[in-house]
């Protein structure tokens, strides 16, 4: 209780409630252009929490990333196009209420349910974290290791368009963490004498390359504009009476928000399952309750509330591996482990013991910022919409310059520039072969991890570690989750096909 | 692009086999989890290399070729649009290199917007104006920091 308590007192400070605000408003400006997406705005979130003392930090990351998602809502209602990837699901009601003259009812019906969604996700991490606690102390260095391999197998392989591909992509990361002091013999390795690479590549510069130069290098080579114009972007006759109307629809079904919220929780708590799972479960769900199935696709309300409940609670579930084991539930959650190394806060076992009061903190400040994003995003949804029709090759330009300048509040040097350009072109290469960005920044921040709990390892238990029972599963479940795939691929049944195939051709 | 996909494949093969070699010279604690992790790349690039030479061994990569370049530009003009973004990308770098961030973002901006951009006059300087004000700002009044100055100084 002293640490809920302590997490509670945070949020007396006026500091961290602006920076909570500013990271909602940066999150729905964010949000509302297509393409941009979550990755992009926590990279470009990343420098600015430098200059901030831990708690402001942690508002204003989170509350630009609880904000992010009822921004990307915007537009997939207003312009049929989607903010984030995974808001594609509120596309298919959203945007024909809106065509109907609705879309301030489906505003408000989104807003109302991505916040008590939001609710359901932080309570979840409320109760959770407090369970995890007496799993934690039958994790010692052999098990965070494992579990640490686990991580970077599950991203990695879910997030690239082959196994392969994602396990080099995660590999790649891994060898690019090692660049640096070695932290057990401290010789500088893979510097090339560089005495700026002598404290490793910035996890800013890395990210800021990967994630927000790329993005801008894939947007610029698509062209001119964002959302197409023309599209139809009608808010029907009285807004605010249209926004109240769906508030008072999110109510009244109150049990899909239930449910949605539920199932978005423990999906996000799935490492690897994305945001679309968790939605198209929540839509499904509800059109299988529906009376009147057959009218969702074509602008039932029902079908905005469920998949927008899903979407924001997955984000407290996908907290809860990470603050437990430093596992992240999602490619989000990577650069969370990353933002939580900037600040000082070591994610895994000690955030649930000496550190309890930073996982309360996060929980609070994700309820709170979703709500505040409900409440700030619904009256400024249609100005903020308006940045969807920017044109690319203004956007392109001013966040690169921004991501250099961000860049450099790191440290101050010419190094992390040519990282975040490299890193930025490095991205936009792999990714245009199928390569997974996440799956590298995920084996960037875990690599010192893997590799100071197998040194501990070897050296409390010797090579008979890999023996303990649960380092046993988590090993066999990794291997399981490279290796399914190929099952599938040479099952009995695939083969013979392949061969009648082969036969008949 | 399945050329380009080989080649990237050699690329990862090349990065673990020089990790192996540059690793040999550290000590065994200091290079045991390098060479570990750049012996995985070689063998898993090894595999896709392989595979896509050999017809047979393509169910170990499992890899479905529209998914796999779904992000990639798709015609020539997106590809020299991706090259006139890596080149503004060098062009920020290189300016800030010679004449310092605030200068240099500042003329990044105006070039941007009147090349790539094409926007009016007008726009093009109250934009330089407000990017110099807001870069100068951050720097220099809010943060207090050091700034680069470029070599030209």
């Amino acid at each position: 209780m002293d640490q809920l308590a302590t997490a509670l007192g945070h949020f007396a400070s006026l500091e961290v409630i602006l920076m909570m605000l500013t990271g909602v408003i940066a999150g729905l400006a964010i949000g509302v252009v297509p393409g941009l997406g979550g990755l992009a705005t926590l990279a470009l979130m990343l420098p600015f929490a430098y200059s901030l003392d831990t708690f402001p930090a942690l508002g204003l990351i989170l509350g630009a990333y609880s904000a992010l998602y009822f921004g990307g809502s915007i537009s997939a209602i207003l312009f049929n196009t989607p903010g984030t990837g995974e808001q594609v699901i509120t596309t298919f009601d959203g945007y024909p209420m809106t065509k109907r003259g609705e879309g301030p009812r489906a505003l408000g019906a989104s807003a109302t349910a991505s916040a008590i969604g939001g609710l359901i996700g932080a309570a979840l991490l409320l109760v959770a974290a407090p369970l995890f606690k007496t799993i934690i102390v039958y994790i010692r260095p052999p098990e965070m290791f494992a579990l640490a391999l686990l991580g970077v197998a599950t991203i990695g392989v879910v997030g690239a368009s082959s196994i392969t591909k994602g396990l080099l992509s995660g590999l790649l990361g891994l060898l690019l963490s090692f660049v640096g002091y070695d932290p057990i013999t401290a010789v500088p390795r893979f510097t090339g004498g560089a005495i700026t690479l002598f404290d490793g590549i910035s996890v800013t510069g890395l990210t800021l390359g990967l994630f927000a130069v790329s993005e801008m290098m894939f947007l610029m080579s698509r062209g001119q504009s964002i959302a197409e114009r023309g599209g139809q972007t009608a808010m029907g006759v009285s807004v605010a009476r249209g926004m109240l109307q769906g508030i008072g629809d999110a109510l009244r079904n109150f049990r899909t928000i239930l449910e949605g919220g539920f199932i978005g929780a423990f999906v996000g708590m799935l490492p690897g399952m994305g945001g679309t799972v968790a939605m198209i479960f929540s839509y499904a769900r509800a059109r299988q309750r529906s009376t009147d199935p057959a009218s969702f696709g074509t602008g039932n309300v029902v079908g905005v509330i469920a998949p927008e409940a899903a979407n924001n609670a997955k984000e407290g579930g996908s907290f809860v591996p990470t603050v437990a084991f430093g596992i992240p539930g999602s490619s989000g959650m990577a650069i969370f482990i990353g933002i939580f190394l900037i600040l000082g806060i070591e994610p895994g076992p000690t955030m649930l013991t000496t550190n309890l009061h930073v996982t309360y903190f996060v929980a609070i400040a994700i309820a709170a910022t979703s709500v505040i994003a409900s409440i700030v995003g619904l009256p400024l949804a249609t100005i903020f919409a308006r940045a969807a029709y920017m044109s690319v090759m203004v956007l392109g330009p001013v966040l690169i310059a921004i991501s250099f300048a961000g860049a450099y509040l790191d440290t101050q040097n010419m190094t992390i520039l040519a990282v975040v350009a490299l890193s930025g072109f490095l991205g936009f290469w792999l990714r245009s072969m199928g390569y997974s960005c996440a799956g590298i920044i995920l084996g960037f921040v875990m690599g010192p991890l893997v590799e100071r709990y197998l040194s501990l390892s070897l050296q409390a238990y010797g090579s008979d570690f890999v023996f303990r029972p649960i380092v046993i599963v988590v090993l066999l479940a990794t291997l399981w989750i490279v290796l399914e795939p190929y099952r599938r691929s040479w099952s009995l049944k695939t083969i013979l096909m392949r061969a009648i195939e082969r036969w008949r051709a | 692009m399945k050329r380009a996909d080989t080649f990237t494949s050699l690329a990862f093969l090349a990065v673990g086999l020089i990790t192996i070699y540059v690793a040999a010279g550290y000590p065994p604690e200091a290079r045991l989890i390098p060479v570990v992790v750049a012996a995985a790349i070689v063998v898993v690039s090894a595999i896709q290399l392989a595979a896509s030479v050999v017809h047979a061994l393509r169910p170990l990569v499992s890899e479905d070729p529209l998914v796999a370049f779904a992000d990639a530009p798709s015609d020539r003009r997106q590809w020299t649009r991706a090259g006139v973004a890596a080149l503004s990308v060098v062009g920020l770098f290189g300016l800030v290199y010679f004449v310092g961030i605030v200068i240099g973002i500042t003329v990044y901006l105006l070039v941007a917007f009147w090349v790539l951009a094409r926007q009016r006059t007008l726009v093009i300087i109250a934009a330089t104006i407000v990017a110099f004000i807001l870069t100068y700002g951050m720097f220099v009044g809010l943060m207090e920091l050091p700034l680069l100055g470029g070599i030209l100084r």
